[in-house]
């Protein structure tokens, strides 16, 4: 069984599209239903506060994903959205 | 995260992939004009619980059976029904099954009766586009070699690669990480390691790609023009030489 090719998801980082955050590169946290997702910069807004998104204001933009776990915190974030 | 398998797992992947590769060989004798997608679906479901093992598409988000059976322009996921099979329609079967905890996934495309060249040759070439993609899949390349040369062989020959489809890594989960687009930009995408299972599937058009899914059920995925289409695919694990095909 095929999976959809729907890279919006946990894990996998993400270009904001619209709104006052445009261009900002992002972490997907959370699915919170079939529209939206959580996301975390680690810097204006922090995995203890993540920001909701509408995901057709979202861009998938790199392939390779991240493992969400206790390891990961803000620094480890910011650091990996910089690459 | 994109699990990489230990040598007792692997024999665990082995054992499931054998399974479905021997549920897919078995079903082949009974794709007949006449015969119901749904005693299709009875068999492979029998088949799978006696081998031991447990149909992984059941229940599966919700999909109501144990095998996908897509006739003509249904690419994938078509729920088996009352419909009858007819002479000169092509029909893929996809089949997923796990045992001991591993699952194996894989599918292919069957003529009933006597079928015209072109759907001949759109099976044909979907199954050849498969191998032309595991002929990328190496330890050191990238996921992008593997849908580049899928892309370029059904392309070339003006067949269409479903875009909004793909295959997927498997293991203790039929969907894994990473997703596998059958298109893509040669030595771009995450590198493929050795001890990785991937279920890589090929879905070839005989027109335009575009698809559409049914908005009633919200599975069957059919051709937006209505041409038909065709489904290879394979459980394959990346070793440090030729991948190793698990369902075949």
């Amino acid at each position: 069984m095929c999976e959809k090719n729907d890279k919006i998801k946990v894990g996998n980082i993400v270009v904001s599209l619209k709104g006052h955050d445009t261009g900002r590169r992002y972490l997907v946290v959370c699915e919170t239903d079939e529209n939206f997702v959580l996301v975390c910069d680690g810097e204006y807004r922090k995995l203890d506060n993540p920001k909701q998104k509408r995901k057709k204001h979202l861009k998938f933009d790199s392939e390779s994903p991240i493992e969400c776990n206790d390891a990961l915190n803000d620094s480890i974030l910011r650091k990996l959205l910089k690459k | 995260m994109i699990t990489t398998k230990t040598p007792s797992e692997i024999i665990k992947m082995r054992d499931a992939g054998a399974v479905v590769r021997d549920t897919l060989l078995m079903i082949e004798e009974y794709i007949k004009p006449g015969v119901t997608t749904k005693e299709l679906d009875m068999k492979i479901e029998e088949f799978i619980r006696k081998a031991g093992a447990v149909p992984s598409f059941k229940n599966y988000n919700g999909f109501p059976a144990s095998s996908c059976i897509s006739i003509d322009e249904v690419v994938v996921h078509g729920i088996p029904s009352d419909r009858e099979l007819k002479s000169g329609e092509i029909v893929s079967v996809d089949v997923g099954a796990i045992l001991k905890g591993f699952h194996g996934d894989a599918a292919r495309t069957f003529e009933v009766g006597e079928v015209d060249e072109d759907k001949r040759k759109l099976i044909e070439v979907t199954k050849q586009s498969f191998f032309e993609g595991i002929r990328q899949a190496r330890d050191g390349r990238r996921l992008g070699d593997i849908g580049h040369a899928i892309q370029e062989y059904c392309e070339s020959r003006g067949y269409g690669v479903v875009r909004e489809m793909a295959g997927h890594g498997i293991g203790r989960h039929m969907h894994e990480d990473p997703i596998i687009p059958n298109y893509g930009v040669a030595g771009m995408g995450v590198p493929i390691k050795k001890g990785y299972t991937l279920a890589i599937e090929p879905m070839i058009t005989l027109g335009n790609p575009a698809i559409r899914i049914n908005r009633y059920d919200g599975w069957t995925c059919s051709t937006a023009d209505g041409k038909p289409s065709a489904h290879y695919e394979n459980t394959i694990l990346i070793t440090g030489d030729e991948p190793e095909i698990l369902t075949l």
